[in-house]
């Protein structure tokens, strides 16, 4: 996103409703086994970096290496 | 230290020196015995192969596939050797972290695409996997087997300076116009002015940028104020433009609908039903079905998205995505009945 401010609720349900199909294709395709509100809550956290994205492979790096991150956080 | 001593032990360092160098030029590729040889003598000098080089190249496979376990094959047509199996010399090995990463790029680039942009990489992936422990190779290989999906090589590819006009647009929350030629656009693309907020990609690859449409010419079936996704390799290269005219603070924001639909027993029985939309919820019923309810805004890719499901989806509501399905399937009856 362009700033840091807080979503409105139309922004929120756009920016997951754009990003659900890729990420739960991820989901399935690294067998991450996350369910809906695991995904959302993911692509919330990937969504500046998402911004940014200039393919879909650049795309799945990111929610890759967000999901990594998030697998880190939650083992330590 | 005897003198003999020292000699013995010089030539032993250059043996091993040489077999090294050896390895890691057929690492670069198959090769011919003259190109190895040039290759080593330029690298070593006086101190590489001596006149009878073919007999000493050869006793250097033979210590190479004796000693350290390498296997180095002889493509006889091209005349070629090709470094088949490092053996005990695949020195290379990665964090578990790492070894991810490599399945992720596996499943990212698979083998047969057919992208030529994606040869390189190929090359660069079995180069790195030849690299590395035969028992690591195996986990490697168990991890890719388990990997379906490749990455989307759907689309055109975007226009760079299409892309890059796009972005800056959003960033500083600016109308933007562009040229359109829409999946109904047979002939001429129509000029669009939209409100752009963002830019999405689809497991297919095709890249959407995120619009509230203000004005398009001519006129089409759009309505003013809908959310549009526009795929942004049908955007007209060159066609771009980033107006003056600032975003207003708040979106108008697209009709919102309850979504509700029912999977079948046959793909929900394995309780592993698949979120494809916001605040998706699901029941799973006793006789293996399932409803899955969300909230949508975009119908079109809402039927794109359950239409994968074929006759093992039945949508209940909103009554508008009813109406779209009926058109669909009235347009496949006329094809196939």
């Amino acid at each position: 996103m362009p700033d840091q401010k807080p979503l409105t609720q139309p922004e929120r349900q756009r920016l997951l409703e754009g990003w659900l199909p890729l990420a739960q294709e991820a989901n399935i395709q690294y067998g991450w086994a996350l369910d809906a509100p695991a995904l959302e809550a993911m692509i919330l956290q990937a969504a500046p970096a998402l911004a940014q994205a200039h393919s879909s492979f650049e795309a799945r790096a990111i929610l890759w290496v967000t999901y990594q991150l998030q697998q880190h956080e939650h083992d330590r | 230290m005897t003198n003999a001593g020292g000699g013995i032990k010089r030539s032993s360092w250059l043996t091993f020196r040489r077999r090294r160098l050896l390895v890691r030029a057929l690492l670069r590729g198959p090769a011919t015995s003259a190109e190895l040889i040039g290759g080593i003598n330029a690298e070593l000098g006086e101190q590489g192969y001596p006149e009878a080089a073919a007999a000493a190249l050869k006793h250097d496979f033979d210590a190479l596939k004796g000693e350290y376990g390498c296997q180095i094959d002889y493509d006889r047509a091209a005349r070629r050797y090709h470094l088949a199996d490092l053996g005990e010399l695949a020195l290379l090995d990665l964090p578990n972290s790492c070894m991810e990463a490599l399945a992720f790029l596996e499943a990212s680039f698979p083998e047969g695409s057919g992208l030529t942009e994606h040869a390189n990489l190929r090359a660069l992936l079995e180069r790195v996997v030849l690299l590395l422990p035969t028992a690591r190779q195996a986990q490697h290989r168990k991890r890719r087997s388990a990997i379906r999906l490749g990455v989307g090589a759907g689309g055109r590819r975007i226009d760079s300076d299409t892309l890059a006009i796009v972005k800056r647009a959003v960033e500083e929350r600016r109308e933007l116009a562009f040229d359109y030629l829409g999946t109904f656009d047979i002939d001429q693309p129509r000029r669009h002015r939209v409100a752009p907020y963002g830019i999405t990609f689809r497991p297919e690859g095709h890249g959407y940028l995120d619009a509230t449409l203000l004005d398009v010419t001519p006129k089409g079936g759009e309505a003013i104020h809908a959310a549009i996704d526009y795929r942004l390799d049908r955007i007209v290269a060159g066609s771009a433009a980033v107006l003056p005219t600032v975003l207003s603070p708040i979106r108008p924001a697209p009709p919102s609908y309850r979504l509700r639909y029912t999977l079948v027993a046959q793909v929900a029985r394995r309780r592993d039903v698949a979120a494809y939309f916001p605040h998706t919820a699901i029941s799973y019923h006793d006789d293996g079905s399932a409803t899955v309810t969300a909230m949508v805004t975009n119908l079109w890719q809402a039927r794109q998205i359950l239409l994968r499901y074929g006759d093992a989806c039945l949508v209940h509501e909103p009554s508008e995505l009813v109406d779209l399905f009926r058109k669909t399937a009235a347009g496949l009856e006329r094809l196939y009945l």
